[in-house]
């Protein structure tokens, strides 16, 4: 076989073929010593590995290495001990967002648990329980609680992660809430649910990916908006985008400008209200742990007055039930978890439940996470989903 | 005008200009030498892979070529994802190791990057989970490694045990 063809075969497969490949002769060690950078950019084909590449082509512009200061090879060889590190990386990581999660699932549901930085092995380790929990690798989806590996894994995607488990914890409250069957997390094989393979930023809205269908979401709520068969955004929204603050069109609809989306649409929200402008008192405005979390319930919970039969002249405004609007934020200690914050409301003194992570507002009849019995709406559902690291409210604000 | 190719076991095929530039060499010829209408020999190519050959640009002509301006980086990391074999193209590549092997060289005579791509990824497959030895067997290599060079290399590799 010529070298240039085996070459390329074993740029195609995987890194543990790779590994078994370079044991076969001294020809093909050779040869797969030369695919390194095709696995990297394969494998890892994020900003770093494209910075990596520049800092080659024009070494003399790069600021700082981006391989450890222990690598002293170059060429063909620092690919290899690139590769090794994303590799260990992406494990470490791997290891600690699956630590967490199982942790809270598992042992602590109320605590936030922390992976020391510099603990490099499970504190689980050695235990046969923990570790078919936390290594369900070989299965062949790679997905655990519902999430593809692949967001876990590489810090460059933190904030992916975060936005799946914000849409994970949206999508299955709503299917709670409308009466499916009680959610069930299979650690090993994704359920019925949806499982989420990859998450992609495309500056606002959000889209989100779960292999047959995409959704486009709002990053604070991770609402799925509307689209219509050909993919495009439904029409209230892009007309409630082509509107001025008074909801009077600007001009005829001429198409999505995505550009800003969210941040248009929320300041059009926050400024039809008039004895509380942005839908939320003044005193939170200075209060940069509880604003956050007012202004993705009134986002969540504002409603777009458009009928069908208006014609495009017609304003259209987004509206809040002026019974919601947001008088304060409080943790309720009564039902033991911050995840869920009372929002008091400007009128009639009400006293709203609301999941801190979505904005969702929670039915009257919704169970403690501390209820034990499972006839409760919610119960089996806060001890899986709604105790892993979410947004919630710090303990001081707590009434 | 159609072009005429000529095997190395002088079997000729008429096929057209569109189906032929499917090939990067042949695109080059055909731009230099202009379209004289004489057969182009292909001595490296026999007659049996080059019908093959033939079928998989026929089917594929309609396929847009990646333009210049594409993140070269990008295109080639997707190229190089060895289980996204379109359906047509996983039927068609079912052939023995040899006629297989002979498909793969006249890709890359022909440059034929899509072709050579979906070569390398089924050789990719088949040996996807094989140990060295089910390697070395599957393609007749001598293991020339002393133990001691075997048992460095495996030590070499302990950091992806778990891969």
């Amino acid at each position: 076989m010529d070298a240039d063809v085996l070459l390329l075969i074993l740029e195609h497969v995987d890194v543990r073929t790779l590994l078994k490949a370079q044991l076969t002769c001294r020809l093909w060690r050779r040869i797969a010593a030369a695919t390194w950078k095709a696995h990297c950019l394969r494998d890892w084909p994020g900003l770093r590995t494209k910075a990596q590449i520049n800092k080659r082509k024009y070494p003399s512009q790069s600021e700082g290495p981006l391989l450890d200061e222990t690598s002293s090879s170059s060429g063909l060889e620092s690919w290899s001990e690139y590769y090794r590190q994303r590799y260990r990386e992406r494990r470490k990581h791997l290891l600690e967002a699956r630590c967490s999660l199982v942790y809270n699932l598992e042992v602590d549901p109320g605590s936030q648990f922390q992976v020391s930085p510099k603990q490099d092995e499970s504190p689980f380790e050695g235990d046969e329980r923990w570790k078919t929990l936390l290594y369900p690798s070989r299965h062949a989806n790679a997905y655990f609680c519902n999430i593809h590996d692949s967001i876990y894994s590489c810090p460059d995607y933190a904030e992916e992660f975060i936005l799946a488990r914000r849409f994970l914890i949206s999508m299955l409250y709503q299917m709670r809430l409308e009466g499916c069957e009680t959610m069930k997390v299979d650690r090993v094989e994704p359920t019925d649910h949806p499982c989420l393979v990859r998450v992609v930023r495309n500056r606002h809205p959000e889209h989100a990916q779960d292999g047959r269908t995409s959704f486009l979401c709002f990053v604070e709520t991770m609402e799925i908006v509307d689209v219509d068969a050909e993919g495009d955004v439904k029409i209230w929204y892009r007309r409630l985008m082509d509107c001025d603050h008074s909801g009077k069109p600007k001009d005829r609809v001429r198409g999505l400008d995505r550009e800003g989306f969210l941040e248009r649409l929320l300041e059009k929200e926050q400024t039809i209200l008039d004895q509380y402008p942005h839908g939320m008192s003044q005193r939170l405005y200075g209060d940069p742990k509880r604003f956050p979390l007012a202004r993705r319930y009134v986002f969540r919970n504002s409603k777009v007055s458009f009928m069908q039969g208006d014609d495009e002249d017609t304003p259209i405004r987004p509206w809040l039930n002026p019974h919601s609007q947001v008088a304060n934020l409080v943790a309720p200690r009564i039902y033991g978890s911050r995840e869920v914050c009372l929002v008091l409301s400007g009128f009639g003194h009400q006293r709203v439940p609301v999941l801190c992570e979505t904005g969702q507002e929670l039915p009257e009849d919704y169970a403690s996470p501390d209820e034990t019995h499972l006839d409760r709406p919610t119960s089996a559902m806060w001890k899986v989903w709604l105790r892993h690291g979410c947004w919630s409210l710090p303990p001081e604000f707590e009434s | 005008m159609p072009v005429v190719l000529q095997a190395s076991d002088n079997q000729q095929f008429t096929i057209e200009k569109a189906v032929a530039e499917r090939s990067m060499l042949l695109k080059n010829m055909l731009e230099d030498v202009g379209e004289a209408g004489e057969p182009i020999p292909l001595p490296n190519v026999a007659g049996s892979i080059l019908k093959k050959v033939i079928e998989y640009c026929e089917h594929h002509k309609e396929d847009p070529v990646p333009s210049a301006e594409e993140d070269k980086d990008a295109f080639e990391s997707s190229r190089r994802k060895a289980d996204d074999i379109d359906e047509w193209d996983a039927q068609f590549i079912k052939v023995g190791n040899e006629e297989l092997f002979e498909i793969i060289l006249a890709a890359n005579y022909l440059d034929i990057k899509p072709l050579l791509d979906l070569g390398c990824k089924t050789v990719a497959n088949m040996i996807k989970g094989k140990t060295p030895e089910q390697i070395r067997e599957m393609f007749n290599i001598e293991n020339d490694f002393t133990p001691e060079e075997e048992d460095q290399i495996r030590r070499e590799n302990e950091w992806a045990a778990d891969a």
